[in-house]
């Protein structure tokens, strides 16, 4: 039509697999789009498993937990913890970064791999944005609590005053303040248009009076239009490239609070990448530790494939890779640097070898289970089996979690609990309340997880159709320039 | 509003320049109302249902011709059979045709037909973002980034300017003074120290403008559309590919839109009115 074509049409489409080199569609090939609706869709209109009730009702019992604890520790005071000197950043710290590094594989999925054309990101990104933001409310939680009165915590926001007292913007605690909401901001965001097209299917499909409305409220008047798509496309796009230097600013803001200090441990370089790398790592294990139990829960076998399960285990070895690589650094950088006290710590705190003085750390147990979770265990993903089998899969995503948490307890505890003085060590000890609250906020995710796999369509039903065998013209396919056929040819009038 | 309508009837092959390049269609639609009915009388007769039997599309095939090959001057036994005057004229209101493909390759064809018909109200609905059909459409690439880029660059000079009036001067803006604070040993100016919040900053307005620039380019939310009193519109974010030319359309006629979309070898075609009052 114009010379300047735009670029949906130029003759290139990724959605169609290199044979020359054994690639396969991502959807099993008898998969219809009509299927795929009536899959995704289908979980929000017939009764929960029995599956979803086992795991719901724990979950919401462990909600009340955390209310409980939230309760008592607003009334009582931060004391209930098991924070005293020198160990002021303890478990709510720990809990904050290994929630908000979950977080971060969702907004990966969703942001970098789609700016990367990983189409096989379809089958996982609603679920792991769903996460996102869940994951985000639970760690904001942490250290709006950690303020100590947290019915104070406005004044962490500029808001104009009579005493014109303004935030320290100097300070990471602040940036960490903008990170965090612009972070859950834009995830909510970001799922939420993603959601339109696929509320919009559900209220068509709807029966019931009730459901179209509150599904056809959500959905804003969605109708398919192309006008439409044009534009949410390029929006999506741009959620897409805002996001990702989003995610990577957000948890190297979370490392400036520890990097900016001089806390031997701390004050290093390389906790930026260190970080996004290790929150990468923490959040698809625990993408796919759920997906593994909804996938059999809702029997969603042939959305979430065995190759989109195989695809997820190499990015974990990668990045347990990089994690391995930054705790190699870490050693090599406090001995390179030759700063005693910073040697000190990783040879005697981390590994836990006694000094001349018969001086060690009670902690080194933390250090060996982060390290022998995070590098060791995700090697066995070198094996085929291992990437083939659930229950492999599901107990080495499980310890990969408990790695990364051990991973900031060990970067958190262990450098605060020895730093310079031997006067002024000391040790840390959690209380009830900090257990009531993990536990708690882990139960708090997974009611509103189980919640949004029940009643929101849990896989990007309209991505999910765009990448099918055939869901796109066919002239796309072929390596030449769309033929422009007359009027009256394609459809050939009878003979009058 | 109907006598006009019988007017486009009457005079449509004589008057419109479609009725002079397209062929008109002998083929019989299954599902597809009779010119000959009005809309409102086609209207929970045939509309929105899915097949009809083998004697209804004989019926339709002969009745057909006779519509559609009617001279301009010639008296319409149909037009005196429409109880017009009775009727409230909005109720009777055409609103759009609504075609219904059953492949993406189809709806691209169809959509390059309407497009070189010249039609400029009418949309394709997709259940997933069909590649190919911009092209196909005509459209102009999107202005969205042009939003975004502009709210984002209006985050960061917000960030810059808010640090600098509270951390960096003690000059009173509209009664709120700001501190000349040290921290750190850096100076109450210092620009690295902003360079996280102003990221942030802009990021997020450049993320909440897209949203709303997104809302306001599709003009969503909308209440009610009249694409959806149709019964199988619901299939538009199904599995079903559709075409609509709104009557709004300088070029909407209810014979030759119809006759064009008709040679597009729709799956179904129904013209669909405005909801009564």
């Amino acid at each position: 039509m114009s010379d300047a074509l735009p670029i949906d049409t130029l003759p290139i489409d990724d959605s169609v697999p290199i044979e020359d080199i054994g690639e396969r569609h991502l959807m099993p090939a008898d998969m219809t789009i009509s299927e795929v609706t009536n899959l995704v869709a289908g979980v929000t209109e017939r009764p929960a498993p029995r599956g979803w009730w086992i795991l719901f009702i724990p979950a919401v019992m462990l909600a009340g937990l955390m209310f409980a604890c939230l309760g008592y520790l607003v009334s009582a005071g931060t004391g209930v913890w098991g924070n005293n000197a020198p160990v002021y950043w303890a478990w709510d710290i720990t809990n904050f970064v290994w929630w908000i590094g979950i977080g971060h594989a969702g907004t990966l999925i969703s942001a970098i791999l789609f700016l990367f054309r990983q189409k096989w990101r379809t089958s996982i990104n609603r679920f792991a944005e769903a996460m996102t933001v869940f994951a985000v409310l639970c760690a904001a939680i942490f250290p709006a609590l950690h303020t100590g009165r947290p019915w104070l915590d406005y004044y962490l926001f500029p808001i104009p005053n009579a005493m014109n007292v303004w935030p320290n913007f100097k300070s990471p605690l602040m940036w960490d303040v903008f990170a965090v909401n612009t972070y859950l901001t834009i995830s909510v965001v970001f799922w939420y248009v993603g959601l339109i097209p696929d509320l919009a299917t559900i209220r068509d499909r709807s029966t019931n009076l009730l459901r179209k409305r509150i599904y056809g409220f959500f959905a804003l008047g969605w109708r398919g239009s192309h006008r439409h798509w044009q534009h949410y496309e390029r929006a999506y796009l741009i959620f897409a490239a805002i996001s990702t230097p989003l995610v990577l600013s957000v948890h190297s803001v979370v490392s400036f609070d520890f990097a900016t200090s001089v806390i031997p441990g701390w004050h290093t370089t390389i906790f930026p990448p260190y970080f996004v790398t290790g929150a990468v790592f923490s959040g698809f294990a625990l993408v796919m530790t759920l997906m593994l139990i909804v996938r059999a829960v809702f029997g969603m076998h042939r959305v979430v494939t065995l190759k989109h399960l195989d695809l997820m285990t190499k990015f974990m070895l990668a990045t347990s890779m990089l994690v391995g690589y930054a705790y190699a650094m870490e050693f090599f950088v406090a001995w390179y640097s030759g700063n005693p006290y910073e040697w000190w710590h990783f040879y005697h705190t981390r590994i836990g070898l006694a000094d001349s003085t018969g001086q060690r750390s009670p902690y080194f147990w933390a250090w060996l289970a982060m390290v022998s979770c995070n590098v060791g265990v995700p090697q066995i993903f070198w094996f085929k089996f291992a990437r083939r089998s659930i229950p492999v899969m599901f107990v080495a995503t499980l310890l990969i979690n408990v790695g990364m948490w051990f991973e900031r307890f060990v970067i958190i505890v262990l450098s605060i609990h020895r730093d310079y003085l031997p006067s002024a060590w000391g040790i840390f000890h959690p209380t009830l309340v900090d257990m009531g609250l993990y536990l708690g906020t882990m139960g708090f995710f997974l009611t509103l997880f189980l919640l949004f796999v029940r009643w929101l369509p849990m896989f990007a039903i309209a991505e999910l159709k765009g990448i099918l065998p055939g869901a796109h013209p066919s002239h796309l396919h072929d390596h030449h320039e769309p033929h422009e056929a007359p009027a009256g040819e394609l459809s050939p009038a009878p003979a009058e | 509003m109907s006598e006009d309508d019988d007017k486009k009837l009457d005079d449509d092959s004589s008057s419109s320049e479609k009725g002079a390049s397209e062929p008109v269609r002998k083929k019989t639609i299954v599902g597809m109302a009779p010119v000959g009915q009005t809309p409102k009388e086609t209207k929970g007769t045939l509309m929105g249902m899915p097949a009809i039997d083998d004697a209804q599309v004989e019926a339709d095939k002969q009745e057909k011709p006779a519509a559609e090959e009617k001279p301009a001057a010639e008296e319409k036994p149909a037009a005196e059979e429409k109880p017009a005057a009775e009727k409230p004229a909005a109720a009777a209101r055409p609103a759009l045709y609504l075609a219904e493909f059953e492949t993406p390759d189809a709806i691209v064809h169809a959509a390059k037909r309407v497009r070189d018909a010249g039609y400029t109200k009418w949309d394709c609905h997709t259940p997933y973002a069909l590649h190919g059909l911009d092209d196909a459409m005509g459209l102009t690439p999107t202005k969205i980034g042009i939003i975004s880029f502009i709210f984002g660059l209006t985050g960061v000079l917000a960030a810059f300017l808010l640090m600098y009036a509270t951390n960096a001067t003690d000059t009173s803006v509209m009664g709120f003074a700001g501190y000349r604070a040290i921290i750190g040993g850096k100076p109450p100016g210092a620009f690295p120290s902003m360079v996280p919040i102003i990221f942030e900053f802009g990021i997020l307005l450049c993320g909440l403008s897209t949203l709303f620039g997104l809302c306001g380019l599709v003009k969503l939310p909308r209440h009610n559309h009249p694409v959806f009193s149709s019964e199988r519109f619901a299939r538009a974010t199904d599995d079903r590919y559709f075409i609509s030319i709104e009557a709004a359309d300088d070029r909407f006629d209810l014979e030759d839109t119809r006759a064009l979309l008709e040679s597009t070898d729709p799956s179904f075609l129904e013209l669909v009115e405005e909801d009564a009052a």
